[in-house]
């Protein structure tokens, strides 16, 4: 092969991969180890293709003349060839995502996007491919080329656009559908249920098709169900879904190990954005309030400081939740904390008769901005809620930087002078520890 | 000039004349005075306007105007005018032949003008017949005053009041008055005669001896003996070339060597009464008060929370309040107290405990005080000796291979040695020397934890015992050397601190780091208060060892053991200020969840958080493979293990579990009173309840139980919380206003200035409203004025026309008169 040609090659991978990075920054956490793979098998991926060059024909080199064509005479749009090239695509056995790659660049012209859609289903129908996890993989990557342009767009009478929503709204139901039947690797499922509320479930002619999936992929547990749990939560809002487990459900996740996994900042944005109407029942927040302020009690620093603040913005929303931080009866001891952390249910907890403790334990917390975000059960509560955004992905690095970059004037130093290493005043490291 | 002052003098004369006009009579008619009627009548009340004299008044002001607006009125396009100033002419009473006197005088004074006070010429004034112009020359000091002409007091007495002839008559009577009086003639002229002679005598002499005089002064001036003058004192300092070598050559001045002598006797040095040695203890004491100030400074850091957010807390107020901002007094108040028999006033301000201010300004009293002290040091080392000015600083290789050479204790001393042969009152190069010093004994401290743990490994355990050694014997010294340095250490350690979290994070998987790194964090606690509530310092060290108990899991011996450090650490910087550490309790949970038999482990696994895991190798960590309890048990953990990658043996587990219980102790104990510690400390007494004790020594089983006992001891008892109420706002209760001296006049508020200034503006309404009154009066006057000269010119034209007519009547009757007699 031409060596000029392989170079060609090289770049439009690498610029496959910056524009991933660069659209796509809606599954962060688990795209690296997908993409970091994708670069290990490129070479053999690349020899693949080579061999397979024929069917999509001399495409990379048709590129400026199939613009032109196509705006001339659009009788003759390639159809036979983009289905071709789909049924390649789509494999069953071979990880086809480098070739989908260099198809992205195509998906900008019109015509390719207007018939596209079409053309993968027949594609999909034609081949039958056997399901699979890798069939699964890349028609994911194939589906997730083609954005559906929104609503407004078409009642501005932008023709184009609207023929593509319109024709393609029954191909790209039917084709989601197939994609969710398909077995998926729990990678994959997480990116296509981070993919659904925002870009999928808003264009599908009749959403609520995918209400069992969603409510399935809710008994995996984890991180699975809270993703789901906001496609829910779409469907609820939007199409009048009933589900009336859905805050008990949301409540059950919140435990400890939450609050350590690497999806820490888009739970806990998903559990603000579920708590912020005001409507909601009184004993209800009183039971996330309580439950959230379980969670601070043993969080790590940096989650603490968002936690006493979520639970600060829910006592704003609701303010006769004041009764947990100052009891209108006046100071009543009480023989124990009237509410039960194992009750699953919210409603029966027993919350709303509790006080916030735990808070009001976390005023000495050793981080001052802890203490301080604390402070609030002692203080008026704020007329405003706190922001939380800022806070949802603080690290104890942030913390670190925070902490040496600060100036001081004069700094203190101790005042006893220590003997050795491990005898110092009345120092209790030499009772466990030695030299 | 004559012109211009003209109508000034004419208005004075008028305005007097004004001013003048009273009625002919002192009596007033009653019919002419008007009475304002009161409404209500006070007793002994005097308005302004009680009465009147509106007739009066008005003919006055008609008078007035008549004299000043009138004639003005009449005079108002003329530019000139005669004026009468012949003398005499206005005066009345005044007859023509006065009148022509005074004129007649008037004209002599004209023509006599010039000389007036001359005298004439040719005369020429007198006195013992010397002319005044010579005595005034007053050459003569001699004064002709001297020859008293003053009768004696016996001639007196012997002469006057008729006495002498009839006194003496017995003695003399041939004598007849005229001789008498001859004689007393003759010898009162002897007498002056003798007087004046004397006189001259004593003047001749006087004369002689001051020439004398001058001669004797010529021979004194010439030797210069006398103290020169101010002037020939200023005169030589200006042109001091040739003075000086005048007084090269003769001998020097005695006046400058006596005023040397003086001047060094005043500027002489005195010595000053020394402080007396202190005594030990003195000593002792200053040290204790010393400790006392900074343990104050050290404890207001520590609650410096309060001032950053929270409750204020509530400073006492009287019910009584009225919540107008008045305090009583500020000042410490003293009070009467009873002690003994007798009473004694007592301050109260010891005893309040300090504002954050005042312990921050204490704090930079007593390092201002530490640094003047290390000046005058210094100012004493430099006046003393002269050495050279630095000593040059190893670099860090030959620096810990010199130490490296040396025992334990000899390395640390070597080093007060270097640090105080740099001391930087020696040279100001010195501190930027100590600074380096300061950063290659950090590297040396981390290299000997490198390689105690080395050693470790390869089973040399003695090197690696004295590489601890040295760490430990060096601690004191870079102590030392940081109270010294403050800023520059402190810098220093968080370039450190930098250094230590990047590393940690460039790895991928999450681990403890080494013991050079918790080893130097334990140091660090030592050099900086970690009671702080944040400190540039230990604050992020503190951050630093959360992170790594939050994000590294625990599969083996080394990550326990350096999880457990990390725990006591922490655990030993927050004793003093008894903050909450969840970390801690997240740790020790899992690392005691690994101690329970794995049986009862699926009851608890909620308990366990990530990254401890519930499941696998690691949850089984700290299960006993033998029965233990017989075998010994050390309670403390070796330091070295921390870096050792030995596999974990049974009497491993149980010092492992020792410091677990004993930490979990700690933390309960410390923490039991936080109304949430049932809850924080549940889990931990649950994990404990659950480890099977049997198998393990007494030791520890004691230790254990003594544990779970502290765990179970704290209550789940709770008290609903309550915000500090807010103060009902009182109803604002004036206070009568009473007057101190009451005179029933109430006085405007306000200040004199302003009094004044109202009074002004007051008086100025006043004048203003009279003035325009008196302006539209005017008006009504000139109208009315001009009214009646139009009406009088009207008559008299009409009285000449009527004239006219009547005579043209006249001349018509007379005329048809005739015509008819003809």
């Amino acid at each position: 092969m031409p060596p000029a040609r392989k170079k060609r090659k090289v770049t439009k991978k690498q610029a496959r991969v910056n524009g991933l990075q660069n659209g796509d920054h809606t599954n962060g956490a688990d795209r690296s180890p997908e993409d970091s793979g994708a670069d290990d098998d490129g070479a053999d991926a690349g020899e693949a293709e080579d061999i397979l060059q024929l069917p999509v024909g001399d495409d990379p080199d048709s590129d400026g003349g199939s613009d032109d064509g196509s705006g001339a005479e659009e009788t003759q749009f390639p159809a036979e060839k983009l289905q071709k090239m789909f049924t390649f695509m789509l494999s069953s056995t071979e990880d086809r995502r480098d070739f989908i790659g260099q198809f992205s660049q195509h998906i900008d012209h019109e015509d390719v996007r207007r018939a596209g859609l079409e053309n993968l289903s027949t594609a999909l129908t034609a081949a039958a491919p056997e399901p699979s996890e890798t069939l699964a993989m890349n028609l994911f990557s194939v589906l997730k080329l083609f954005r559906i342009k929104k609503k407004k767009k078409r009642k501005a009478g932008d023709d184009a656009g609207a023929g593509v929503a319109v024709e393609a709204g029954e191909h790209f139901d039917s084709l989601w559908l197939r994609l969710l039947s398909l077995p998926l690797t729990p990678a994959l499922y997480r990116r296509v249920l981070i993919l659904l509320p925002e870009r999928v479930l808003p264009h599908l002619q009749n959403p609520l098709r995918l209400t069992d999936f969603l409510l399935s992929s809710y008994q995996i547990g984890g991180v699975v169900s809270v993703l789901s749990l906001q496609g829910v939560f779409y469907l609820m809002q939007h199409h009048n879904l009933e589900y009336p487990d859905f805050y008990s459900k949301l409540y059950s996740l919140l435990e400890p190990n939450a609050l350590r996994s690497p999806q820490r900042a888009r739970f806990f944005h998903l559990v603000d954005v579920f708590l912020s109407s005001g409507y909601l029942p009184e004993y209800l927040v009183a039971a996330f309030v309580k439950r959230l302020s379980r969670l601070a009690l043993t969080a790590p620093a940096p989650a603490q400081t968002m936690l006493i603040r979520l639970v600060c913005s829910l006592m704003v929303r609701h303010r006769g939740l004041q009764r947990m931080t100052d009891d209108p009866r006046g100071a009543t001891t009480l023989p124990a904390d009237p509410f039960r952390a194992e009750e699953a249910d919210p409603a029966r907890c027993g919350a709303a008769d509790s006080s916030l403790w735990e808070i009001k334990s976390l005023r000495g917390h050793l981080v001052p901005q802890v203490g301080r975000a604390a402070s609030f059960v002692e203080r008026e509560l704020p007329q405003l809620e706190h922001p939380l955004d800022e806070l949802l992905e603080t690290t104890y690095d942030d913390l670190m930087e925070a902490e040496l970059e600060r100036s001081c004037a004069d700094v203190a130093l101790t005042f006893h002078r220590p003997e050795g290493l491990l005898s110092w005043k009345e120092d209790r490291l030499s009772t466990d520890w030695k030299l | 000039m004559a012109k211009a002052k003209k109508p000034v003098k004419r208005a004075a004369g008028q305005a007097e004349k004004v001013t003048s006009i009273k009625t002919k009579d002192g009596r007033l008619n009653p019919f002419e005075i008007h009475f304002n009627k009161q409404k209500h009548s006070v007793l002994g009340q005097h308005l302004p306007g009680e009465r009147g004299k509106p007739g009066i008044s008005k003919a006055k002001a008609l008078k007035k105007r008549k004299l000043t607006l009138l004639r003005e009125l009449k005079t108002r396009t003329k530019s000139n005018e005669f004026v009468d100033r012949r003398i005499g002419e206005k005066t009345k009473g005044m007859s023509a032949e006065d009148r022509l006197a005074a004129r007649f005088a008037a004209e002599r004074k004209k023509q006599n003008k010039q000389t007036l006070f001359n005298l004439e010429d040719n005369t020429e004034l007198t006195h013992m017949g010397q002319t005044l112009s010579e005595i005034e020359k007053y050459e003569d000091p001699r004064s002709d005053d001297e020859g008293d002409d003053a009768l004696g007091a016996e001639f007196v007495k012997s002469a006057h009041f008729g006495g002498g002839l009839l006194s003496k008559g017995g003695s003399e009577p041939a004598q007849s008055r005229k001789e008498w009086i001859d004689k007393m003639i003759a010898e009162s002229k002897l007498r002056k005669y003798e007087a004046r002679k004397a006189l001259e005598e004593t003047l001749e002499m006087t004369d002689q001896l001051d020439g004398g005089f001058m001669e004797v002064m010529k021979i004194f001036t010439e030797a210069k003996v006398i103290r020169p003058t101010r002037r020939e004192e200023r005169e030589r300092q200006s042109s001091p070339v040739p003075a000086s070598g005048e007084s090269a050559a003769s001998a020097p001045a005695p006046s400058e060597d006596y005023d040397q002598l003086v001047r060094l006797l005043t500027f002489e040095p005195r010595v000053g009464a020394s402080d007396r040695t202190k005594t030990d203890e003195e000593v002792r004491r200053e040290e204790a008060a010393r400790l006392r100030q900074l343990e104050e400074a050290r404890q207001q850091r520590m609650r410096a929370d309060t001032e950053e957010g929270g409750a204020r807390p509530a400073v006492h107020r009287s019910a009584d309040d009225l919540d107008d901002g008045f305090v009583l007094d500020s000042r410490p108040q003293q009070r009467l107290e009873l002690v003994g028999d007798q009473l004694l006033v007592t301050s109260q301000a010891a005893d309040e405990p300090l504002t954050n201010r005042q312990a921050k300004k204490r704090q930079q009293k007593l390092q201002k005080q530490r640094e003047a002290a290390e000046e005058a040091e210094g100012e004493e080392g430099e006046a003393t000796s002269d050495r050279p000015p630095s000593v040059k600083l190893p670099g860090f290789k030959k620096f810990s291979a010199t130490l490296r050479a040396k025992l334990p204790l000899d390395q640390s001393r070597h080093v007060a040695d270097l640090v105080t042969s740099l001391a930087p009152n020696l040279s100001p190069a010195n501190r930027a020397q100590l600074v380096t010093l300061y950063e290659m004994l950090l590297r040396y401290l981390g290299q000997c934890c490198h390689r105690s743990a080395g050693s470790g490994n390869t089973g040399e355990a003695g090197c690696g015992a004295v590489a601890l050694r040295a760490l430990d014997a060096l601690v004191p010294v870079v102590y030392d050397l940081t109270q010294q340095l403050g800023d520059a250490a402190h810098r220093c350690w968080v370039s450190w601190l930098r250094d230590c979290h990047a590393a940690y994070r460039r790895r991928r998987r999450r681990l403890f780091p080494r013991l050079e790194t918790l080893l130097l964090l334990r140091v660090c606690g030592q050099l900086f208060p970690s009671s702080d509530r944040r400190h540039p310092v230990t604050m992020p060290a503190m951050l630093l060892l959360c992170q790594l108990l939050t994000e590294c899991p625990v599969r083996c011996r080394r990550e326990l053991t350096a999880g457990l450090f990390c725990v006591s650490l922490l655990a030993e910087f927050t004793s003093l200020s008894g903050r909450l550490v969840p970390e801690t309790i997240a740790f020790l949970q899992g690392v005691l969840y690994s101690a329970v038999p794995t049986e009862r482990q699926p009851a608890l696994a909620g308990h366990v958080l990530l990254p401890h895991q519930p499941q696998g190798p690691s949850a089984a960590l700290l299960h006993l493979e033998t029965n233990c309890s017989e075998s010994p048990c050390d309670p403390a953990l070796s330091v070295s293990s921390v870096q050792s990658d030995a596999p974990l043996t049974d009497s491993d587990r149980l010092s492992c579990l020792h410091v677990a219980a004993s930490l979990a102790g700690q933390l309960a104990e410390r923490h039991s009173a936080l109304p949430a510690a049932a809850e924080l400390f549940g889990p931990l007494r649950q994990l404990m309840a659950a480890v099977d004790v049997r198998r393990y020594p007494a030791i520890l089983r004691n230790k254990w139980t003594a544990c779970l006992k502290t765990l179970s001891a704290i209550s789940a008892e709770k008290t609903t919380l309550e915000k500090n109420k807010k103060r009902p706002k009182p109803l604002r209760l004036y206070e009568p206003a009473i007057e101190e001296n009451f005179d029933g006049r109430r006085r405007r508020p306000g200040s004199h200035e302003k009094k004044e200034h109202d009074k002004l503006v007051h008086k100025y309404k006043r004048q203003m409203r009279s003035t325009i009154r008196e302006v539209r009066r005017d008006n009504a006057f000139v109208a009315r004025q001009k009214l009646a000269d139009i009406k009088s010119r009207d008559d008299e034209r009409k009285r000449k026309l009527q004239a006219l007519m009547s005579s043209l009547a006249d001349q018509e009757g007379d005329f048809k008169r005739m015509k008819r007699q003809k």
